[in-house]
């Protein structure tokens, strides 16, 4: 059953465009000009309960927006949303009592004072009896092995130890979906691994809904079964990971590595694009139909040591995505 | 709480609103020591007024006067998500969030300065007028945070509202003299065009008796009229919040 179910979802913005410099200034006192921005353009998607699903684009691509609307902080231009069967916007408590909404480029904590005042505060708002706070804090605090830095002031922690602490507030009240949007971001590698540790975990031991906006494909492929790729407001992609790579990745990679050191590029350009050639290594980018019969004439034609047939990255597939490459 | 943390500048703040409001009680005195009244206000009316305003200043920034310079900061900064998606009344939560413990220091002078006006003054059937000077003053407050309300509305559509808030501050600031006293203004502009100009005259005037049902009862029915307005305003304004891009 869907927890999560968007039709036709579009919200537009009117936006002011203003010339620069002083004169632009003036003038749009008087005469502003505007134009429409399609965030998001008719989007459908379903997600069910315990899914873990990334939510993928460019930057501008309409993922924050989709989240916000999700959350009810925005209206929509037209389109049906439900989620936990309530309409977002319509901001019932009863509905927001069931999600949480973290954004990495925001905090929701008082900064002069220690972490756990806002978690109090949190625990009031959403009406969490006693022994479940102490419960669940406990439970998330030995998680995120934060026990020693609780009563610390917010604007005195890193920024790693601010987002478990961001986490902690969001969760306080047992979400059963939880919006992350750019959790990771600006985190080391360290803190990265451990904040997708935490999210899968949790996911898995409450059965949490998970939508995960990122732009590190680390987390999406670390975390996501399955993703929603989003392109200028439109819904390009919908599926499990891997899909991606028979949708649109139509090569695969040869790397060669060659026993001897008389492989010219020209032999090479004659199989295929050349990514790369640094002799004896190089790696050469044929049509997915070809690839057996190209890695049957390198074994022919060369002296070889060490050859490896494989997908390529699904970060350079996205990437190519989002930069209009035409895959049909 | 968190401006307790800042210990200096907390004391610096009382320091600084105490010395303020002393410089206006000794620019009254100065005033009413060559003059008996000014049209009709008595030196100690006058007092009145000043401590009736302080405080409604006082309670408003212990309550919702704070609301006027965080609201459209919030919503730039995009803040106010966090609050919008919590399940608590969004007016209410917007505006009484933080509370000005500064204030807490300079409430009591207002109270002192009340007291002092009527140990002078004197009043006859002064249970009666205080009850009818709470119910004054618990009415204004609602006119003075459903103009407010009305006020950060605007935030929604234009995010950037300094102008207008600045312009109801300084009318607040109006409160502190007896805006009914000043010469060659009708009654009536004060009324209906700042008729918060009056809201802490009009109490006052309750308290040392010069006042009639009518005022209680119509400021009341007021009050509730423009509040049930006000959220209607801010609600529907909502509707146009954009959010700030992250």
């Amino acid at each position: 059953m869907a927890v999560i179910e968007v039709k036709n979802l579009k919200k537009y913005y009117k936006v002011h465009q203003k010339e620069p410099g002083l004169s632009g200034s003036i003038k749009s006192l008087f005469n502003r000009k505007y134009y429409d921005v399609k965030a998001v353009d008719n989007v459908s998607f379903e997600i069910g309960e315990g899914e873990l699903v990334g939510f993928i684009g460019p930057n501008g691509a309409g993922k924050t927006t989709t989240l916000k609307v999700l959350s009810g902080l925005l209206y929509p231009t037209s389109g049906f949303v439900q989620a936990l069967g309530y309409t977002p916007w319509d901001r019932k408590p009863a509905y927001q009592k069931q999600f949480s909404l973290v954004m990495g480029q925001k905090n929701q904590l008082w900064w002069d004072l220690p972490a756990i005042e806002s978690f109090i505060l949190n625990k009031e708002i959403y009406e969490v009896p006693d022994a479940q706070y102490k419960k669940t804090l406990d439970e998330l605090v030995e998680l995120l092995d934060v026990k020693d830095i609780l009563k610390v002031q917010v604007r005195k922690l890193s920024l790693g130890q601010r987002m478990k602490m961001e986490l902690i507030a969001a969760l306080i009240h047992s979400p059963k979906i939880l919006f992350l949007d750019e959790p990771t971001i600006g985190l080391d590698v360290v803190m990265q691994k451990k904040m997708r540790d935490f999210i899968r975990e949790y996911n898995k031991r409450f059965n949490a809904t998970v939508i995960l906006t990122s732009h590190y494909m680390d987390d999406v492929k670390e975390l996501c079964q399955r993703v929603i790729i989003i392109d200028k407001g439109k819904l390009i992609f919908d599926g499990a990971l891997d899909e991606i790579i028979k949708k649109y990745a139509d090569h695969k990679l040869i790397t060669v590595v060659f026993s001897k050191n008389n492989v010219e590029l020209s032999d090479l350009e004659k199989l295929g694009e050349v990514k790369s050639f640094e002799p004896p290594k190089a790696v050469i980018s044929v049509k997915r139909a070809s690839a057996p019969r190209v890695a049957a004439r390198i074994l022919e034609d060369f002296s070889v040591a060490d050859i490896n047939l494989e997908e390529p990255q699904i970060e350079d597939i996205i990437r190519e995505v989002f930069t209009g490459k035409d895959f049909a | 709480m968190s401006e307790m943390t800042h210990k200096e500048n907390f004391l610096t703040w009382i320091a600084v609103h105490s010395v303020s409001l002393l410089s206006i009680v000794v620019f009254f005195k100065v005033v009413y020591s060559n003059t008996n009244s000014i049209n009709g206000w008595t030196q100690y009316q006058t007092l009145m007024v000043l401590g009736t305003a302080t405080l409604m200043t006082g309670l408003g920034s212990l309550t919702f006067f704070p609301f006027m310079y965080g609201f459209s900061r919030e919503i730039q900064r995009g803040e106010f998500d966090f609050k919008l998606a919590k399940p608590l009344n969004i007016l209410f939560q917007s505006a009484f969030r933080w509370v000005d413990t500064e204030d807490l220091a300079v409430t009591p002078t207002g109270l002192l300065l009340i007291w002092y006006s009527l140990a002078n003054l004197k009043p006859e059937n002064l249970p009666l007028n205080i009850i009818g000077f709470l119910l004054m003053v618990t009415s204004s407050m609602v006119i003075l945070f459903s103009l407010l309300t009305i006020i950060q509305s605007l935030a929604f559509r234009h995010v950037q509202i300094n102008s207008v808030t600045d312009f109801y501050w300084s009318i607040i600031n109006i409160t502190k003299y007896p805006a009914k006293a000043i010469k060659n203004v009708s009654q009536a502009t004060l009324y209906s065009l700042v008729p918060i100009g009056i809201i802490s005259s009009v109490p006052s005037e309750v308290l040392f008796g010069r006042w009639e049902p009518v005022w209680i009862t119509g400021s009341l029915f007021s009050a509730f009229v423009l509040f049930i307005f006000s959220r209607w305003i801010f609600m529907s304004s909502l509707r146009h919040y954009s959010s700030a891009s992250s």
